[in-house]
Parts: C-alpha cells; structure tokens; sequence
C-alpha cells in the first residue's frame, strides 16, 4: 500500500508521464471500444491488433530505427491492411465473419512473427526493445514514446467525443443517419480508422498480443450496470484507465514482467465483479428475482388448489386438512410444506385447528387466479383456435403473470361483461 | 536429414489441426478454435511445472482442462450472464492467455518455455532432440509425439465421423434424431486442445491456429463433399510444410511462420482462382457483360 501510495505521488517523473500515457491510452481504447461492442465487432480489434506484428517490423527494416513515429506509422498501416483483407474476403466470396477474423489475424501474425525472426538473425542494428511490443512494457517507455503514444490516444479520445453522436447513430439506426443525409461511408470510415489508431496507441504499453482486451473488456462489464449509451461510455472509460493505472504500477514493481497480462487480469476481476453483482443484469440479482418468481408461483398455485376443494364444496370457510388436500392434488411432503409455508407467510393461508383454512386475501387470491386461468383457456380456444386438450397447460403458466390491464383488455377482446365468473366452470383434476 | 524431420513435424501438426480444423472451419467455429489455442497455455505451464517432464501426460490432460475450460466459460456467459458472444469470446480467452504468459514471465527460470516459444515455437530443434534407449536412437522426441496423437486423433474422428458429420452440417435435423449436439462439440473442443498441446512446442499457441483454419478454407473453397475437404485439407497441409521449410531457409526466419505464410498465400491462390466462388472467375464473367460495349 505504502508503495502504492508513493507510486501514486507522482513524484518521479518518469512515473508521471508513464502514468499519464497509460491513463490516455485506457481511456481511448475503450471509448472506441464501446462502438466496437455495440456493432458487435470486439474481435475485429483483437485481429487489427495482431496484424499491426508484420508493420513494426517493416518500419524498422526499412527505416533502420527504433523511432516509435516510424514503428506506428507501419503497424497502422498494417492493421489498415488487415481490415482491407477481411472486408475483402467477407465481401467477394463465400467466407463468413468467424473465418476470416481466423485467417487474417494469424497469417498476418505469421507473417510479422516471420520478420521479427528475419531481424534477430539478420543484422539491422539495434533491435532490442522491439519485443516489448508484443506483450508490452510499460515501464520500459521514454519520453518519446510518451509523446507519440499519449498524442495518439488524445487525438482518438477528442475524435470520439465530437463525433459521439453520428457514432451513436451508427450503432443504434444507419438508415436513419443515411435518411439525413449525413455521410453514414464516412462515419464508418472514421470509426475504423479511429479504431486502429486507439489499437496503436497501446503497442507500447500494453503489447499487440492483448491490446484488444482492452477495447472489449471495459465495454463488455460496464454493459451490466447500464443501459445508457453515455453512462456505458463512460463507466467504460473509468474501467479501462483504472486497468492502465494499476498495469502501470505493475509494470514498475516487477521490471521484468510485461504489462499486458496484468492489465487484462485487472480487467477481469472487474468484469467478474460486475457479472455477479451488477443491479438488474448481474447473475446475483436475476438468480434471487427468479427465485422471487419461483416462491410466488409456488404459493399462488397452493392457494388456487385450496380454494379449488373449497369452493367446489360450496363451502369457503371450511378447514381442510392434510389428507384431504393430498387427496385431490399430488404432493410430496417435502413440497408441501414448503407450499404451506410460503402461502402461510403471503397471507392467504390460516392455520386452523384441524387444519387450514383460507384467508379473506387468500381467498381473493384463488379467485382472481382462476379467473385468469379460465379466461385464458377461453381466449386461446376462441380467438386463437388452439386445440381444446391444449388450452389448459399454457393456462397454468399465463394465470401467475397477466396483469389486471391485461385481463382489463382479454375481456374487451373477448366481449365478456363485468361479471364474468369462472365459478362454475372450474378445473379440477380429481 | 534433419530437414526432412522438421518438414515431417511440420506436416504432421498441419495434418493434425488440418483434420480438426475441418470440423471447426465447417461448424463456423473459428474464432473459439482461436480462443482454445490461447487458453491451453496456463494449462501447459502448470503441467511443466508440476511434472517437470515435457511428455507427459499430465500435460495434455492439464491442457485439455483449460481447453473446455474456456469453452465453458464462454458459452456461461454468453448463456447464463447475458454477455453478448463476440465479446464473451473476447473476454475469456484473453484472460487464460495472461495468466498463461505472467506465468510463463514468472516462472521462466524453473520451467524450460519462454516467450518466444509461445509465439512462433521451435521446430527448427526438432531435431536435436531424440528419444535414445539403449543405445538404439528412436529419431526425434517430438516426431514422435506429434505422429502419436495423429493417429489418435484420426481414429477418433473416424469413430466419430457420423455424429460429427451430422452436427456440423445440420444441427437441428441431428437434434431431432436425438444426436447430442453438446456431447459431440465437447469432443472436438478438446481434440482441438489435445492438438494445441501438442503442435504447441513445434509451431507456438498463436500459430496453431493458422494451421487449424488456414488449410481447411483453402481446401473448403474447392471441395463439394466433406472427404474431398479432407483429403485437399492433408494435401495443402504438405505443401506448406515442405515449401516453408524452404523458403524460411532462404530467407533465414521462423520456419513454423513461414509455413503458415504459405498456408495463407495458397489460401489468397484459392480465393482468386476457385472454380465456384473464385474472385477471378466473377471478373472474368462480368467482363462478359460488360455494359460499355456497344451493341
């Protein structure tokens, strides 16, 4: 902590530029990330990523030097190339998305793993330090660097911003944005081309290898808090500079670990987090409104089972008991109980001496579900001419979830008047 | 002698992922036979550590693992978390894959792979390194293995060739004649981990997956019939062993690179040329009709 307090300081110098890039580059990537996720595109990122290999050993065959301008100039050149090829194949013959992501991210790969060889045993100079590009070094960045880095992921950052709105569009309605006339080729011009640049941004830092997580991930966790494309953006954005900040520090406690890795970790734990907890979408939230769901549906049926053996005796005060209900509906003890106990817990069920009886709720309860019941079953057999023998099982399901406007709305359908009462036409299995 | 050992490794991993690759290719399944390669790293990493020995088969069971893994935790959150699948791909896969190479970083002393070896592998030792017992020298090490789980895989495939056959060209017809779709995935997912292991020391994790899509599109491209793609599949995977081999030889750079470059020149050749979807074939007919002409 102590040492992360001090890191965090910004005392030193070369911690602060380092910092800073990181920072820039996080939050450039996952701007443009967001669009990227929303077009359901992630992995082209990931393929753009891997072929910029075979441009940063181009420019520094051809240019003989180390120059972080030279070696980002070829590897967007490359990944340019790469998203040619792919719309290429996609476009012009038979082959499908999945496979031409495939094909181009490793014969691209290939080919840059292929010249990345040729360097080492040819004699080109100095070539150390070209393969902290491929899982990246964080710590190992000059003030050069910084510069060209940091100014590419300010250029992207303040690109997307400005042209939030047209990327919105292109995300959510095209044929609108063609409809007004706005330069919809463009827009799609600029997103990609911003892509690759925010792609390059990171090379550095973050490495080629694993420079696309950083684009899918912040994107896909902050999509479980939101459904707003700014707040998504956004969170997006704190997401991916906090996963600079901490790859950072990583990358200066351990000199001799490469940054990318940990970057992603810090990502994932991220994600994890919001796959569980996040309010409405998160795994922790659904599974308890399912059970919720299942409780309620449990405890209606028992209290519509009830009210079945009494009313069909004409008798609603009555108490049943144990055997007697066992006698017209199958339960085994288990779920009986639990029945029992969660309809005893709503209300609608009172214990009674010999046995239990139904509440004056309860008794509404049962009423109202096998209203709904029957006007389903009446409203499939006539208005949707479902068979007869069918109409009951979905009736089952439909009874706990139609909502007094629904109903409100099956009667006007069905030109049913106010009173209409299932009473005498009750289902009971027995 | 030793070129002939490395162009036989380096067919032989073609032939291994170019049989799986088939199925993958076919199921449009590509970017999870990319996701695999990637995972089975931490896998790999874990089993050299605890065993210590590169053969062993602690290591394709603990690569295997990871392999379906993976798998299981993309299709849990695309299924059960919600997470659209492009980007649950995403997500999972780069995850394994760091915790693969910061383990590779941290381990480097005590366990015998390094970077390079997961980005391009080293088929060029293929060679030197040979199984010797008593004496009687066997030939080499990984020849051997790669030869081994060949054979495994392809008597496999032809156990399950009409599950596979069925679930890749029309699942739902499969389903309905009570086929398990989930059983028959499950299987070729860690066949493709197997080969990723495997192919791994030779050609590297990233690479694998060129020899796993590259060959079978090429060979998809102009085949009709499921064993016409095999068989075309093993043939472009021999000739991009033995002319990469070659080339990386006069050029002096990777070998297990420059097969997979030619893997992907052919393909480009494929794309072009192919009689019924070629790009050439279609200029060639609309040059036909071209409108300019006067009539």
């Amino acid at each position: 902590m102590q040492d992360f307090l001090e890191f965090m300081s910004l005392r030193e110098p070369s911690v602060r530029y380092v910092v800073l890039s990181c920072i820039l580059l996080g939050a450039a990537a996952s701007t443009v990330g967001v669009f990227g996720f929303l077009r359901k595109r992630s992995l082209v990122g990931e393929t753009v990523a891997h072929s910029m290999l075979p441009g940063i050993g181009l420019a520094f065959i051809l240019s003989g030097s180390r120059d972080p301008l030279f070696l980002v100039t070829g590897a967007v050149i490359t990944g340019w190339m790469s998203m040619g090829f792919m719309n290429w194949l996609i476009k012009k013959g038979p082959i499908k998305v999945d496979l031409a992501l495939a094909i181009t991210l490793t014969g691209f790969f290939a080919i840059g793993i292929g010249l990345m060889t040729f360097i080492q045993r040819g004699s080109f100079g100095d070539h150390s330090g070209l393969d902290h590009y491929i899982f990246g070094r964080a710590a190992a960045m000059d003030p050069k660097d910084i510069k060209v880095f940091g100014g590419l992921a300010v250029f992207v950052f303040v690109s997307v911003l400005l042209l939030f709105k047209e990327f919105m569009g292109l995300c959510f309605n095209r044929e609108y944005l063609s409809v007004l006339g706005l330069p919809v080729r463009f827009l799609e011009f600029a997103i990609s081309f911003l892509t690759i640049l925010a792609i390059s941004s990171g090379i550095k830092a973050v490495g080629i290898v694993l420079m696309a997580a950083l684009m899918i991930i912040p994107a896909a966790a902050a999509r479980y808090w939101t459904g707003s494309l700014r707040v998504l953006v956004a969170l997006s954005v704190a997401f991916g500079v906090t996963a600079g900040i901490l790859g950072a520090y990583i990358s200066f406690q351990a000199r001799s670990l490469p940054t990318g890795p940990f970057i992603v970790i810090v990502l994932a734990v991220i994600t994890a987090v919001s796959v569980i907890f996040a309010p409405e979408r998160g795994l922790f939230s659904r599974w308890s409104k399912r059970r919720r769901l299942k409780r309620r549906v449990l405890a209606e049926n028992f209290v519509k089972e009830v009210y079945q053996i009494v009313e069909f005796g004409k008798e609603r005060n009555r108490s049943i008991t144990k055997s007697e209900f066992l006698t017209h509906f199958h339960y085994n003890t288990r779920s009986f109980i639990r029945s029992l106990r969660l309809s005893v817990s709503k209300g609608w069920i009172l214990p009674a001496v010999d046995g239990m009886k139904l509440s004056q709720k309860g008794f509404a309860k049962g009423e109202e579900l096998n209203r709904l019941h029957r006007l389903w079953e009446i409203y499939l057999a006539r208005k949707a001419q479902t068979p007869l023998e069918k109409v009951h099982h979905s009736a089952e399901i439909i009874e706990h979830i139609l909502t007094p406007e629904l109903e409100a709305e099956i009667r006007l359908e069905l030109d049913l008047c106010d009173n209409f009462s299932p009473q005498n036409e009750i289902h009971i299995k027995a | 002698m030793d070129a002939v050992f490395i162009i036989l490794t380096g067919t032989l991993v073609a032939w291994l992922c170019g049989i799986l690759g088939v199925f993958i290719v076919l199921r449009k399944l590509s970017m999870l036979g990319d996701a695999i390669s990637h995972a089975v790293l931490p896998g790999i990493v874990i089993a050299y550590l605890i065993s210590g020995d590169r053969s062993s088969p602690l290591l394709f069971m603990g690569a295997a693992l990871f392999g379906v893994a993976v798998t299981v935790l993309i299709e849990f959150l695309n299924k059960k978390a919600a997470m659209q699948s492009d980007a649950s791909v995403g997500t999972s896969f780069t995850l394994f894959f760091s915790i693969g190479i910061i383990l590779v970083s941290l381990l480097a002393s005590r366990v015998d792979i390094d970077a390079d070896c997961v980005l391009h592998g080293e088929i060029g030792l293929v060679p030197f390194d040979r199984i010797v017992t008593n004496g009687i020298d066997f030939g080499p090490r990984q020849l051997w293995i790669i030869g081994v789980s060949f054979i495994v895989v392809t008597i496999v495939l032809i156990w399950a060739y009409k599950g596979l056959y069925l679930t890749s060209f029309n699942s739902e017809f499969a389903a309905s004649l009570g086929v398990g779709i989930a059983g028959w995935h499950y299987l070729l997912m860690s066949s493709v981990s197997l080969a990723t292991v495997v192919s791994f020391e030779a050609v590297g994790a990233i690479l694998v997956v060129g020899f796993l899509v590259i060959p079978p599109a090429s060979a998809w491209l102009w085949s009709r019939r499921l064993n016409e793609m095999i068989v075309l599949t093993l043939i472009m995977g021999l000739v991009s062993s033995v002319c990469g081999y070659y080339l990386a030889v006069l050029l002096d750079s990777s070998i297990a690179a420059t097969m997979c470059v030619v893997a992907l020149i052919q393909f480009v050749i494929s794309f072009l040329i192919n009689p019924r979807h070629g790009v050439l074939k279609r200029w060639i007919y609309k040059a036909h009709l071209s409108p300019h002409k006067p009539i």
